[in-house]
């Protein structure tokens, strides 16, 4: 039983039980308000019938041409509620928005080691587009897979067509 | 200015950036002043030789500069403005962004300038100032986006005065959005979003609902859902309750897992059910509860129905009963029974880590015969699933079975009702399967967490501090097996937050990684642990830091603000108004900045005329009822049983009470500290200072005497495990060291009147140094002599009652000094500021030798006697440290092997305690040895 909202100025103050897990990142205030006022639409929290926050994602919409794509920024489920599906739901309403935008793709990178995830993804229709060499940088550096699924506009699914080398993270846009 | 001299100025003053952007001030200063040297008449770097001035905390020589160049009539270049905005932002003085542009506005109405005007409007909330800006950009530049941030502003003002906001402003700002729809429709989300906002706050919600149906907003970027949960809201509040009712079971259809809209739907469908009540019709609230009924069961799988395979409509149909109960409608049969619903729902969920937090909430619903029931269908259900050998149910399932079993046999009471010898056996036997090879790590933190709720309880309850020891060592272990469960690090942060183990503490908030805005959030669990053991600088580097996420907070959030009118974002400009507020009113922030005054001035700085400003602090008064409360105490979930509900409201307001009121009383002592300082200041005026020594003397008196009263001395600390590590306010107040220094502040407030009659005051005024010797020996016993008396963690106590004297020896040296000076000062009729601190100086040299200041020399030899024999009882807790003397000694002897898991990690937490008691003490006794 889930409420699916747009995220609210005040939700930072109640996001630890998602943001106290290793594997998420605490930004700075800009980061999620950046997102906020550009990408609203792109900002969804799933909120437990208690109040409590479950989870969230945010993205956003970039690119020129046939790249126009939505792209996932940040997603995150809170421990307690994992294993209700609420990442797929909340990737759903993101390629929808996306769809709206007449986007081509949704993208989005995932460290290489982080197989849960990978496998939920690919199970979501992604395919991996891409090997980022050293995109994560600080105590842990490591690759990214840039993982993509073509939206109905992309017709012939053209810009999810893996690419044969790795490239390296200076050299990606 | 050119564009070839604007880039020369550009490369002559990026080393200051660039020294600036690296953090160092010192270097930005030197660039500055060697361009200076150069080119005597470069503006922008006279600008940003303030600015560095401002990072080097200058403030009153900055704007000694800042006052010479900003003046009416002068031109400046732009890179000089911006410098001049960095200046004002930093020196927190946003009121000055906005004269420096109405001044640029008057000489060049650029738009760019009227746009920077509207900014700095925005920036200082001058709403009305916005709107004339807006309009004036919009009719000079016929910029559309200029014309909506004037009606935003509109609204803003109607946000602030909502009564004339209901009579004019958002008639007027609805006036002026349809002249604009009129001309040239909607053309983008920001219209559609600003006339949503508008027609709401005029209370038009249907008028509001049929434009986000109407096909302008059909096309706006919003996810569907988002859009139809803002329509249920609209029609609701429109009273259009058949037409939210069909909306919602359309919804419902659609994602039956879709809370919101099942909450409409009985909100809706009560709404309905009372009207035909009030009507008469029995029938129709009849049918209308059948079909809320029908609708639930049919997706439960009712009727012959495929049941659904989400957790929504089983907690509908509990919800529903939930909802029946409040609005006073009869429950009826038909609606089912909760004890049934609540184990059908653990038999289809309890796979789910999310299964316990679900159906607690329904718990309610229960009465004492139900839980009996609800506990004997679960046990009945939990032995055949153990039992089970058909391989339906294995591992880790298995486990989370018998954590969601145990969790709510924990919270209906019934783990209250057993043995004690029968919970021990409950703890062995989980401890067993936390320490199963392959246990996931989410399974292990639940695990974890039934065992903190009870050995946690029994401490609380029975004062066991050999079970707490036992939690300790459990927490330990499974912080370092398990990487991902934040649980066992936050419950050792309320543990040793207990016990003082600073050196852990340090550690486990990196671990957590908390920072940024869980540091406002989550704060209480680390502040104010480092000024109760005495560890002060680390005290001060650590607000230090926090101050800097409030500063970098505030910027970021206004930063966001301007974007909001920028991209048109209208509606989330009230809420970046009010998380802005909230953070800059925030209790964590403004204690934060008290504490660090307080600790710094008493501890860190030598200089008498710098810890008289620090004390003082901002001129602004600190409205301590409109503080806001942003603590996340919810953030280590509860286990206990229904009735700890209220313990923990009753926690959570007492807790802030004390928060507040703690601070309160750090910040009237600074004011009144730094107010008896003042009176021979220069830069403030007589009546001013007279004034101020009055009213914070009385002040501070005043809220001592409330805290002595509102904290009984024999007030322990909340002991919940969701409670903040403790402030200890009662034991400050009580520790008789306030109420010296409060003597001496009278001293101050009786003798200035003396002073200003020409009169000098006698050196009785002050007591004897007897008197003072008495009083402070009282203050300075902190170590227990009976070693009977001693406890595991004993050392704990003592450290704090040190840490609390060190505090009033350091308040009473600093009121001496001060005293002595007011006396010499006034005597010879001299008043200090930086300007004049050498006749100053020469006036204290001449006073030096008066019976008043020999007095004041006699009882500050007092004070430092006092501190030898605080230092010689540190000495003293020192040497009877030993892990034997200061730990338990006995552990779970009773546990067989989970004995062996608890004692895995025993060395470690042993060596890391005592290693934080003996920095305590080493750190207070370097502070005394800077004193002697």
């Amino acid at each position: 039983m889930t409420t699916i909202r747009p995220f609210d100025v005040m939700d930072l103050l109640k996001f630890n039980n998602v943001n106290l897990d290793p594997m998420t990142e605490t930004y700075g205030f800009n980061f999620y308000l950046y997102y906020l006022v550009n990408f609203p639409e792109y900002y969804q929290v799933a909120e437990h019938p208690s109040g409590e926050i479950m989870g969230y994602i945010m993205g956003k919409a970039e690119g020129r041409d046939n790249q126009w794509h939505g792209h996932v920024t940040a997603l995150s489920v809170a421990p307690t509620y994992r294993r209700l599906g609420l990442a797929a739901k909340m990737m759903r309403t993101l390629e929808k928005i996306s769809e709206i935008k007449n986007c081509f793709f949704v993208d989005l990178f995932v460290r290489v080691s982080n197989s849960a995830a990978i496998g939920m993804y690919k199970f979501l229709g992604y395919v991996i587009y891409r090997q980022i060499i050293d995109y994560y940088t600080g105590e842990r550096d490591e690759d990214a897979y840039d993982m993509r699924k073509s939206l109905p506009r992309d017709v012939g699914g053209k810009s999810t067509i893996p690419l044969a080398h790795p490239v390296h993270a200076r050299d990606i846009d | 200015m050119s564009k070839a001299d604007q880039a020369v100025l550009e490369r002559r003053i990026r080393p200051i950036y660039d020294a600036l952007d690296n953090g160092n001030p010192k270097k930005a200063f030197q660039e500055a002043e060697k361009i200076l040297k150069k080119h005597p008449n470069t503006v922008c770097a006279k600008v940003l030789k303030a600015l560095a001035l401002i990072r080097n905390e200058k403030l009153s020589e900055a704007l000694i500069i800042l006052d010479a160049l900003d003046v009416a009539g002068v031109r400046h270049d732009e890179s000089t403005m911006m410098a001049f905005v960095h200046c004002y932002k930093d020196a927190d003085v946003p009121e000055r962004i906005n004269l420096l542009y109405e001044r640029a506005v008057e000489m060049d109405p650029t738009e760019n300038h009227l746009t920077q005007l509207f900014m700095a409007y925005v920036r200082t909330k001058k709403y009305k100032k916005q709107q004339e800006v807006g309009l004036r950009l919009f009719k000079e530049y016929q910029n559309t986006p200029y014309y909506f941030w004037a009606i935003m502003s509109i609204v803003m003002q109607a946000t602030e005065n909502p009564s004339l906001g209901e009579k004019m402003l958002y008639p007027l700002a609805e006036k002026m959005l349809q002249a604009h729809i009129q001309k040239h429709g909607y053309s983008n989300g920001a219209e559609i979003d600003l006339h949503t906002m508008i027609l709401e706050g005029m209370k038009k919600s249907e008028e509001a609902y049929c434009l986000l149906t109407s096909p302008n907003a059909l096309n706006l970027p919003i996810p569907p859902m988002f859009m139809n949960e803002k329509r249920v809201q609209l029609l609701m509040q429109a009273g259009r309750y058949a037409a939210v009712k069909v909306l919602a079971e359309k919804e419902i259809g659609e994602y039956d897992d879709n809370w919101s809209m099942w909450q409409a739907l009985f909100d809706s469908s009560l709404k309905l059910i009372e009207e035909a009540q009030t009507k008469g019709d029995f029938t129709e609230a009849t049918r209308l509860l059948d079909e809320m009924i029908a609708l639930v069961s049919e997706h439960c799988g009712g009727d012959g129905n495929a049941p659904s395979k989400n957790r929504g409509p089983y907690l509908a149909r509990l919800e529903l009963i939930k909802r029946m109960a409040n609005a006073g409608q009869p429950i009826r049969e038909a609606l089912g029974e909760p004890v049934e619903f609540i184990v059908h729902f653990v038999k289809k969920f309890y796979k789910k880590p999310s299964c316990f937090t679900d159906v607690k909430l329904y718990m309610c619903l229960l009465n004492e015969e139900q839980r009996v029931h609800l506990n004997d269908l679960l046990t009945c259900f939990i032995s055949d699933l153990v039992h089970n050998e058909d391989g339906s149910c294995e591992g880790e399932d298995k486990v989370w079975a018998i954590i969601v079993y145990e969790r709510l046999r924990r919270i209906t009471g019934f783990w209250a009702k057993e043995s004690p010898e029968k919970l021990r056996q409950h703890v062995q036997q989980i401890i067993a399967q936390i320490a199963q090879p392959n246990r996931s790590e989410l399974a292990m933190g639940a695990l974890t967490h039934l065992i903190v709720s009870v050995l946690w309880e029994v401490w609380r309850k029975e004062d066991d501090v050999e079970r707490f020891y036992e939690m300790i060592l459990l927490l330990e272990y499974v912080a370092a097996k398990n990487a991902s469960d934040p649980l066992s690090k936050l419950v050792l942060l309320r543990a040793y937050g207990q016990i003082g183990n600073t050196t852990r503490i340090a550690a486990l908030t990196k671990l957590l990684d908390i920072k940024s805005v869980q540091c406002e959030s989550l704060g209480y669990l680390t502040f104010p642990v480092f000024e109760a053991v005495g560890r002060f600088n680390l005290a001060v580097i650590s607000n230090t830091q926090l101050s800097m996420v409030y500063e970098q907070a505030d910027k970021e959030v206004m930063e966001c603000l301007l974007g909001a009118y920028k991209n048109g974002k209208f509606t989330q400009i009230p809420r970046l108004v009010h998380l802005e507020q909230t953070m800059k009113m925030s209790t964590q922030a403004i204690s934060c900045d008290v504490m660090n005054r307080y600790l710094s001035s008493l501890f860190c700085i030598s200089d008498l005329d710098e810890a008289i400003t620090t004390m003082y602090g901002d001129e602004e008064s600190i409205d301590w009822n409109k503080l806001c409360d942003n603590r996340d105490l919810d953030v280590i979930p509860s286990l206990e049983p229904y009735n700890y509900q209220k313990l923990l409201d009753d926690m959570k307001k007492r807790s802030y009470c004390e928060f507040a009121d703690i601070s309160r009383l750090r910040h009237l002592l600074c004011r009144a500290f730094a107010a008896v300082g003042r009176v021979t200041r220069s830069d403030v005026s007589p009546a001013k200072s007279r004034n101020e020594l009055t009213e914070y003397v009385s002040l501070f008196n005043a809220h001592l005497e409330y805290c002595l009263h509102e904290y009984l001395s024999m007030e322990l600390p909340s002991r919940l495990l969701q409670s903040p590590t403790p402030m200890r306010l009662a034991q400050w107040v009580h520790s008789g060291g306030l109420q010296i220094v409060r003597r001496f502040l009278q001293v101050a407030l009786d003798i200035v009147p003396l002073l200003d009659n020409g009169q000098i005051p006698s050196e009785s005024v002050l007591g004897s140094a007897e008197q003072l010797s008495a009083e402070l020996k009282a203050v300075v016993e902190v170590f227990p002599r009976e070693k009977m008396m001693m406890r595991p963690f004993y050392a704990f106590e003592p450290i704090c009652a040190a840490s609390r004297a060190l505090q009033t020896l350091a308040s009473l040296q600093l009121i001496f000094r001060l005293l002595d000076r007011l006396v010499c000062r006034r005597a010879c009729n001299k008043e200090s500021s930086k300007d004049s601190k050498k006749a100053g100086k020469k006036a204290e040299q001449k006073g030096s030798g008066t019976p008043f200041s020999e007095r004041c020399k006699v009882l500050l030899c007092e004070v430092l006697v006092a501190a030898k024999t605080l230092n010689v009882h540190l000495t003293e807790l020192f040497e009877s440290l030993s892990e034997e003397e200061i730990l338990p000694n006995k552990l779970a002897d009773d546990l067989g092997q989970a004995q062996i898991v608890l004692s895995c990690r025993r060395e470690q937490v042993d060596s890391r305690i005592l290693r934080s008691y003996v920095m305590a003490i080493e750190d207070m006794q370097t502070t005394i040895s800077s004193w002697i």
